[in-house]
């Protein structure tokens, strides 16, 4: 990393994911960037107006109430999934960068629509897929990348969660069972992340998509909650995922990730993103990471993209792209056929 | 009372699973006696009679005039299960066959009419269902430890050591990694669902150099759909780097309405072991690192308690059937690109 000036002025927009205090605080822990302002749109406003008073910046009731004289340069949005599109159109307008969490929206058109305000404001538009920053994953792709591991064959993904609505804290997720606000269950929820790892690691495009998405476990949901998929890449590497929110309440993890990749001369099998330990505690035993890098990893590309005046390591595109894989395996669910891609 | 054995048994076939796997088996089952083998290559007979005490043979048809010999282990390539199973059958002889059944469902069809007419036992050797660590999977299925199973996701894979022309690779010959390996796969999805397959897609590819000089798949997904909506994740691989088999050969996840099963020998071997020259290992506690001996034993005392009883064996030749039926749909889908229906039962 090499040494920058400047400092990012940032808003965080929205507690109505449940992220968003991970970023409000890698934000304030980053020494080239500044929380100035914190809102309350959508769901958790109390939560947002907590988090303002615990790091001292202003509190707004919404985004609306931002002033330009804050000369904010970016924006975390925390949003409802089906906002994001507005959210988006005002942060173009203020030629304000921001970090949209995933996914970029319920539907490509939106998606689209929002790829293409951003490119014309020329803001930056970056939705953190966290596998991107997670260490053994990057070793992985140096290893793919750089030909020490011969060529990709196949990755298979698990990325189970818990239902979002089980979360411990103050935040209410019920949203995420919203099909209208969500977009879709725990396989988009979750599957996205798998989807852009895959895309990262394979270097190109999905051309065959075939999935079997459904209510499998929580047979009250509105929304999915297990998927698998099979992707084709263009170059012949081959990707499977299965995933939602199929961890039970007694797994040692709220979430469980694993990679298992093949390529001509290698097997790597990755059993966890982070490095974490055990605890044993009198309710429960929990596994917790000792070491996170990729949220701050994710914010400090972001970082570091405006201060040097270059594009994040994840684009509007990679945002686009993996928002329509998804959905192709919504659709080839629907129709129990394989969904070929542009 | 210090009895004779109850049954004399003759193996046909004595390569990897017939003399590694199922002829010391019989050292271990009081109730049979293992009296004759026989191979092709008749110095592999020659050796196992060494260790055995059997007779050894180059021609089967020995075997099937021996009116001392009550049960045939047939552990031949699979395209010569159904011709062998049908004509032991007929000369009176109850069979034990390696899996799948046959190459061709029309085969395994003449091995079940055989067994209608004869009035002899068959059974397919399905060897997962009589492994204690798969046993343990269904039977916290069963005892509702984890609600309703709606997802499993099954791998085996490994490095196959055979040359190109070996009958393994080709699926003429019953062999192909879809066929070979996918047919146990198919059989835990449907013996831990108890339902059967409604569609299955398959994506195939040829990674190593062997793989591509016998134009076979050695890396396989597989996804069956079955009728309660449950799905089946499968992934059979002979493409991984050659020290991966043994201790990471077979996983098992069984994702249920309340909780999961996850079995891999990887999380399962309860050691590592260093060595100076090739770092650290997980030391293969079996002789085969797909399968322990214990479970070909523990079958082969079941099938000839089924026969000493007159019982039904536990897996079904139907059971057997659909799994080929499985493995044979899965091909087409690999081959074509699209996913295929199944209607069985």
């Amino acid at each position: 990393m090499g040494i920058v000036n400047g400092t990012v002025d940032f808003a965080v927009v929205s507690y109505a994911h449940l992220h968003t205090p991970r970023y409000a605080a890698s934000i304030v822990a980053h020494p080239h960037a500044r929380l100035v302002a914190i809102t309350g749109d959508g769901m958790n406003a109390s939560v947002a107006r907590a988090e303002a008073a615990k790091y001292g910046v202003p509190f707004y009731d919404s985004y609306r109430d931002l002033r330009p004289e804050l000369n904010l340069q970016a924006a975390y949005l925390g949003s409802e999934t089906h906002v994001h599109r507005e959210l988006l159109a005002w942060a173009a307008n203020s030629g304000i960068d921001v970090i949209c969490d995933k996914p970029l929206a319920t539907n490509l058109d939106d998606a689209r629509a929002m790829v293409e305000i951003a490119r014309q404001a020329g803001i930056r538009l970056m939705v953190p897929f966290n596998p991107r920053f997670q260490l053994p994953l990057i070793r992985v792709a140096k290893a793919i990348h750089e030909g020490e591991a011969g060529d990709l064959v196949s990755i298979y993904a698990v990325k189970y969660g818990r239902l979002p609505t089980k979360a411990q804290g103050p935040q209410s997720a019920e949203w995420f069972l919203d099909p209208d606000r969500a977009g879709g269950g725990g396989f988009l929820d979750i599957g996205i992340h798998a989807v852009d790892a895959l895309r990262w690691l394979a270097g190109a495009e999905v051309r065959r998509v075939y999935a079997h998405i459904g209510t499998a476990i929580h047979p009250d949901l509105r929304v999915d909650d297990l998927g698998t998929v099979t992707l084709e890449f263009d170059n012949g590497v081959v990707g499977v995922i299965s995933a939602g929110w199929a961890n039970p309440d007694t797994a040692p993890t709220w979430l469980e990730v694993r990679f298992e990749v093949l390529t001509t001369r290698k097997t790597y099998l990755i059993k966890s993103p982070y490095h974490d330990l055990a605890i044993f505690s009198a309710r429960d035993a929990t596994r917790r990471p000792w070491l996170r890098k990729d949220v701050d990893g994710l914010v400090d590309d972001f970082v570091r993209a405006i201060l040097e005046r270059r594009s994040p390591a994840l684009t509007a595109e990679d945002a686009y792209a993996a928002l329509a894989i998804v959905l192709a395996a919504y659709e080839s669910a629907r129709q129990g056929q394989v969904i070929e891609l542009e | 009372m210090n009895s004779p054995a109850q049954l004399r048994v003759g193996l046909i076939g004595c390569g990897n699973i017939g003399a590694r796997g199922h002829a010391p088996s019989y050292d271990h089952i009081a109730e049979a006696e293992l009296v004759a083998v026989c191979d092709v290559i008749y110095d592999r007979a020659a050796r196992l009679a060494e260790q055995t005490g059997a007779q050894a043979y180059q021609d089967y048809r020995h075997l099937l005039d021996r009116e001392d010999i009550d049960v045939l282990d047939l552990c031949v390539p699979t395209a010569q299960h159904a011709p062998l199973a049908v004509e032991a059958l007929k000369a009176g002889k109850h069979v034990l066959c390696e899996k799948p059944i046959a190459r061709t469902l029309a085969e395994a069809d003449a091995i079940i009419a055989a067994v209608r007419e004869t009035g002899r036992k068959a059974m397919i050797g399905h060897v997962r269902r009589f492994d204690r660590r798969y046993l343990e999977v269904k039977d916290a299925v069963q005892r509702g430890d984890i609600g309703t199973p709606a997802y499993i996701r099954r791998a085996e894979r490994q490095w196959l050591p055979f040359a190109a022309d070996a009958w393994y690779w080709h699926t003429d010959a019953g062999g192909g990694v879809i066929i070979d390996i996918g047919v146990h796969i198919a059989d835990m999805f449907r013996w831990l669902y108890e339902q059967s397959p409604v569609s299955v897609y398959a994506v195939g590819r040829q990674v190593r150099d062997v793989a591509k000089q016998a134009n076979s798949f050695d890396h396989v997904f597989i996804t069956y759909r079955f009728a309660n909506g449950g799905v089946g994740l499968g992934e059979a691989s002979w493409a991984h780097p050659p020290e991966f088999g043994g201790g990471f050969y077979a996983s098992l996840d069984v994702v249920g309405s309340h909780g999961r099963v996850q079995y891999s020998d990887q999380d399962s071997n309860p050691m590592i072991e260093f060595d100076a020259k090739t770092g650290a290992k997980l030391p293969q506690f079996f002789r085969f690192m797909s399968t322990t001996e214990f479970a070909f034993r523990d079958e082969i005392q079941h099938f000839l308690d089924c026969v000493v009883k007159d019982q039904d064996p536990a897996i079904s030749l139907e059971d057997a059937r659909s799994a080929l039926a499985m493995v044979l749909a899965a091909q087409q889908s690999a081959d074509s690109g699209k996913p295929v229906s199944l209607r069985l039962d």
